[in-house]
């Protein structure tokens, strides 16, 4: 597949956001913390050099009254000032110096000048040997000569002093002015630095260039503070030439970035003749404010790691079940519906899990079904099994009924034998109804007589239904004609073989033995119209017979030695018109039709071409039963196929019956379930009333379970959900099924199951004798709930019953209660505790034994409560 | 340089020792300098710096007037301690290249000397015994002793502590002694001693004296620095 996985997986991607948010709130965090850092760094820094600039200026003011407090003790003293004055009469410039020295020695000041009242250099002490100079240009000098008193920066060379000018004055004359000063040295810059502390630089510009004279600075870092400075375009000019003032300026030093304040030191005359700079380190101000980024930084790198861990760690938990969910939808999108499912995972990865895994369930189930249903179909013929010849000769215990239609048996010379032989078809095609709508075969025709056996349970009771409904179809129905005498039919019972005869082309089924040899020694006595019956037989269907009010006594025959039991024609009647069975729906084998036309007397006469009612076009037929003949049709009306069921006559002929199964379909009409088969209309053509339903092409679960025994658990899991589900969307309309049996059970070529006949079942015969509606058990009793069989009314939980013994033979393939005969069974249901699933299963869960068994409760409290109830106890079962 | 009081008190011990004869002898002893009753360890402290002297209570022949210098050179004066008898004449030559001035306000001996260039200089005449200090007002680190005595009997301390003071009567009189760090004590004795004995002085003077300008009024800017 060349499907293309689109980015990353849905764990990374929750992984990788996580881990996003983490780094980015960490980034968040860590960017205000620099950000605030850097603002309240760069503010204090701001305040600390502007600190450190005013402290340095007030210093300067105070290093200017200290030096005036110098000259004053200096011009304050007579001896100091006539020796000075004679030192200078005489030019004696060594006193001049020597008390320069001696009174720096005592006075503490770094740089003393004398010069004459003209501002000629009498004596410098840093210059001992200096030349008389004129100095009267020099500031200090220039501002003294004029105002007798001046302070300001002294600049000589690369040293720059804080200095003050005095006159020396004896008797009023000015006979020297003095200069002395402080240095501005690292020992100053070291007392600015303790006070304000920041790092202090002092610049000044000589013929070099701007040169740091004094700092507390390492002379490396000067050397970069100058490079730095005079980065910054004219500040050093500005500040050391023209004595402005300038704002602090952030600067790379080593250390990091620093701010930096430069302030003019004035001369004299207001002059710059340097520049102070303070100094703060922004790094420093930082420095707690990176430790407090730097912790966080790590914290939280830490954190994002721990987080992404864990994040990593619960994705991949959390993803775990959804990593198995993908592969299980990979693999049951390939066909593979066998991957386990995860069990586990949070909330709604849980609900998803268990609805996927529902949903898998459900496929696997439907795969199995359909694998089943599609197995079975390949092994049967369509339309199903018709004049199916055994290849296996068997040896068992067969009914046989023996047909002689005596009206065939001297035809008439005048008779057209184109019509005897139409009319002999047609009576033999009922004959073939009414046997293979009891599940009997018919076994061999010859000339106007027909065999025909009936196997395994309740064969007898079968057999003699069929014989009955046979025996009204044919007498009532050539009564215009001119041979209107009604079949003699016999029925005995025991070992018999049936198989294959192979002598001609084709092989033809037979039966030997000596039940056929008693039918023919039976048909012999039998006069038209009656049945008569083995003492086998007899004793088989006396209890069915006693329920209609039918008793029989022994006979003995003409031509036989054996006792013989004769039902005559107006009881047999009576057990016919009773013997309508829900069987009667089975799909069994298609009736083919004779001619066609919009009127008709029997459903014998209706076949594939037919129009019904100007509205269903008759396209073929799907089975035959006591109860009417089921068509596949099409109604015009709905234009839809649908599956006709016409309803004999004699089912029609009771008035209360009709209205009472009219208001029953109209409730099952309500039921909307996929499992239902939908009725669609209720009506009657030409006095045959008529159902139409869905046209459902498949199996009923009958001839499954007659084929393959029990059902795979799987799909028998599904049927069951299916068929509990269905029956619960009835019993929530409080609707009652009443007959549920695997008959009215059809699986779809899907293997969806479909219940049908909803409302069709009749109210259950009674057992009881002496009431109006005792009546017999045609059908068969095998699914009835012992409510049902004592006569009471059934509620949902009969159904319940019933849908538990279904699932007994549908999980085991055995019947919860066998029994040969009617009295047996009935009296088993009604006693007897069921069979235990697990003697023909044993591989059964112990849950599903439990379910069947409580199905199975005599006591309807026991079981239960309804439907609904019986899908939540198989839900918790898995295939 | 400003003297500083020194925080501690000085003693001078003096030993006077007696082995003379009746009637002239020779008085020899010991000086001990002591700090709080013991021998002080204060390296400043200079024994030789030291004078002793005897005033006989009987009539003694006054000592011959004497001229001597006292030179200022390298702004000190030299020799730092003179001892003169009453009327001798003391020259102040200056030996520096700077102007100097000598001046003293001790008493009747006091002079000033005025502003003096290098040269010979100018004297000074002592009538009268005592202690007298001179100072030069532009150099106050400048000081010096002139110890005008009226007796012949005296003698100047040896840096080993040891005095000779040869020929001296015998009888009472009083003994001075004096160290340029302590003030002069001065006690009875009648020589010649049964035995030699030392005679403790007690320091208690700053290295530099403190002294007022020749006007009697303290130097400016004194303290400071």
């Amino acid at each position: 597949m060349a499907e293309r996985r689109r980015g990353l997986s849905l764990g990374t991607r929750i992984f990788l956001v996580t881990g996003l948010l983490l780094v980015l709130a960490l980034g968040v965090a860590i960017a205000v913390t620099s950000y605030l850092g850097n603002r309240i760094g760069l503010a204090t820094a701001t305040e600390r050099i502007l600190a450190g600039n005013s402290v340095q200026s007030v210093s300067q003011q105070e290093r200017y009254q200290q030096l005036s407090l110098l000259t004053q003790i200096l011009t304050a003293d007579p001896e100091l000032k006539a020796y000075l004055l004679r030192a200078i009469d005489e030019r004696d410039q060594l006193s001049l110096l020597d008390q320069l020295d001696e009174r720096q020695a005592d006075l503490g000041y770094d740089f003393a000048l004398m010069v004459d009242p003209q501002g000629r250099l009498l004596v410098r002490t840093d210059q001992p040997d200096a030349p008389p100079a004129d100095l009267s240009e020099r500031p200090l000098v220039k501002k003294v000569l004029v105002d007798f008193e001046a302070s300001g920066v002294w600049q000589e060379g690369n040293k720059i002093y804080e200095a003050v000018a005095v006159p020396l004055t004896l008797s009023q004359n000015v006979f020297a002015y003095l200069v002395v000063g402080f240095a501005i040295n690292d020992v100053r810059a070291l007392e600015v630095k303790r006070v304000t502390g920041t790092e202090v630089a002092y610049l000044t510009g000589t013929s070099t260039g701007v040169a740091v004279v004094a700092s507390t600075l390492a002379p490396a870092q000067q050397d970069r503070l100058l490079a730095a400075l005079r980065t910054r375009g004219d500040l050093l000019s500005r500040v050391t030439e023209r004595g402005q003032a300038a704002d602090q300026v952030e600067i790379a030093l080593e250390g990091g970035r620093w701010l930096a304040l430069l302030a003019p030191l004035k001369d004299a005359t207001g002059a710059s003749a340097g520049a102070s700079v303070a100094l703060a380190s922004l790094d420093k101000e930082l420095v707690g404010y990176t430790r407090i980024r730097n912790i966080l930084l790590g914290l939280g790198l830490v954190t994002i790691v721990a987080a992404l861990i864990v994040s990593y760690l619960v994705s991949r938990r959390v993803f775990k079940p959804v990593r198995q969910l993908v592969a299980a939808a990979t693999a049951a999108r390939s066909g593979n519906y066998e991957v386990p499912m995860p069990t586990g995972g949070p909330g709604e990865v849980a609900d998803l899990a268990t609805a996927f895994n529902t949903l898998l369930v459900d496929l696997r189930e439907r795969r199995d079904m359909a694998a089943y249903v599609s197995a079975l179909s390949r092994n049967l013929p369509e339309p199903v099994a018709r004049g199916e010849a055994p290849s296996k000769a068997e040896r068992a215990r067969l009914t046989l009924v023996g047909v002689d239609l005596r009206r065939f048996a001297s035809p008439r010379q005048t008779a057209d034998p184109e019509a005897l032989m139409q009319r002999l078809s047609r009576d033999l095609k009922r004959i073939l109804n009414a046997v293979e709508a009891h599940g009997g075969h018919l076994e061999a025709v010859f000339g106007h007589r027909a065999i025909a056996s009936f196997s395994g349970g309740m064969q007898s009771d079968r057999a003699l239904a069929a014989a009955a409904e046979m025996l009204a179809a044919i007498s009532k129905s050539d009564s215009a004609l001119e041979e209107s005498q009604p079949p003699a039919i016999a029925i005995s019972s025991g070992e018999a073989v049936t198989g294959a005869v192979n002598f001609t082309d084709n092989a033809e089924r037979t039966v030997i033995g000596l039940p056929l040899q008693q039918v023919e020694g039976l048909l012999r006595e039998a006069a038209a119209g009656d049945i008569l019956l083995s003492p086998a037989v007899h004793a088989e269907v006396e209890a069915g017979l006693a329920g209609a009010g039918i008793e029989l006594s022994p006979q003995r025959g003409l031509l036989s030695t054996q006792a013989i039991y004769i039902l005559a024609g107006d009881d047999a009647t009576r057990v016919a018109g009773r013997s309508i069975s829900a069987a009667a729906t089975a799909l069994t084998d298609p009736a083919s039709g004779v001619g066609s036309g919009v009127s008709f007397d029997t459903l014998s006469d209706v076949g594939p071409g037919t129009l019904l009612g100007s509205r269903f076009e008759i396209l073929s037929t799907l089975g035959a039963g006591g109860m009417g003949v089921v068509f596949k049709a099409r109604d015009r009306e709905l234009d839809d196929l649908v599956a006709l069921k016409m309803l004999k006559r004699e089912v029609a002929g009771d008035g209360v019956l009709v209205e009472r199964l009219k208001s029953e379909l109209k409730l099952a009409r309500k039921i909307t379930h996929p499992n239902i088969l939908r009725t669609f209309d209720f009506g009657d053509i030409d006095g045959n009333p008529f159902i139409s339903m869905e046209y459902v092409r498949g199996l009923t679960l009958r001839s499954m379970l007659e084929r393959s025994g029990r059902l795979p658990y799987s799909a028998g899991l599904r049927l069951a959900r299916q068929l509990t589900s269905g029956l619960a969307a009835a019993h929530a309309l409080a609707i009652i099924h009443r007959d549920i049996k695997p008959e009215n059970i059809i699986l779809d070529s899907q293997g969806n199951a479909k219940l049908m006949d909803f409302g069709l079942a009749r109210p259950v015969t009674r057992l009881t004798p002496g009431q109006t509606q005792a009546g017999f058990i045609v059908g068969t009793p095998h699914y009835l709930a012992p409510e049902q069989l004592e006569g009471k009314e059934p509620d949902q939980r009969a159904d319940v019953y019933a849908c538990g013994v279904v699932l007994f033979e549908v999980f085991t393939g055995r019947l919860p209660f066998g029994g040969d005969n009617l009295m047996e069974i009935i009296s088993k249901h009604l006693r007897e505790a069921p069979a235990a699933p697990h003697e023909f299963w044993p591989e059964i869960p112990p849950v599903l034994e439990q379910l069947l068994l409580r199905c199975l409760e005599k006591n309807p409290a026991a079981r239960y409560a309804d439907a609904a109830a019986l899908v939540v106890e198989l839900d918790k079962l898995t295939a | 340089m400003c003297p500083r009081v020194r925080p501690f008190t000085a003693i001078v011990a003096a030993a006077l020792l007696g082995a003379s004869p009746a009637t002239a002898a020779e008085f020899r002893g010991r000086v001990e300098l002591l700090e709080k009753g013991k021998p002080s360890a204060d390296k400043t402290l200079a024994l030789d710096a030291t004078v002793v002297v005897f005033a006989p209570t009987k009539v003694a022949p006054a000592p011959k007037p004497v001229v001597v210098d006292m030179v200022t050179v390298r702004k000190a004066f030299q020799p730092r301690i003179l001892v003169v008898p009453v009327g001798s004449t003391v020259r102040f030559p200056n030996q520096d290249p700077i102007l100097h001035n000598v001046f003293s306000v001790s008493g009747r001996n006091s002079f000033d000397l005025g502003l003096l260039g290098k040269g010979a200089g100018s004297t000074a005449v002592f009538r009268e015994a005592g202690i007298v200090r001179v100072f030069c007002n532009v150099h106050h680190g400048m000081f010096g002793y002139i110890f005008v005595v009226a007796t012949p009997y005296w003698a100047r301390v040896a840096p080993d502590g040891t005095f000779r003071i040869p020929d001296i009567p015998a009888g009472p009189g009083k003994l001075t002694v004096w160290n340029e760090r302590s003030s002069p004590t001065t006690q009875d004795l009648t020589l010649p001693l049964a035995a030699p004995s030392t005679i403790g002085i007690e320091v208690t003077m700053p290295r530099i004296p403190p002294h007022k300008n020749k006007l009697g009024k303290p130097y400016s800017g004194g303290g400071y620095g």
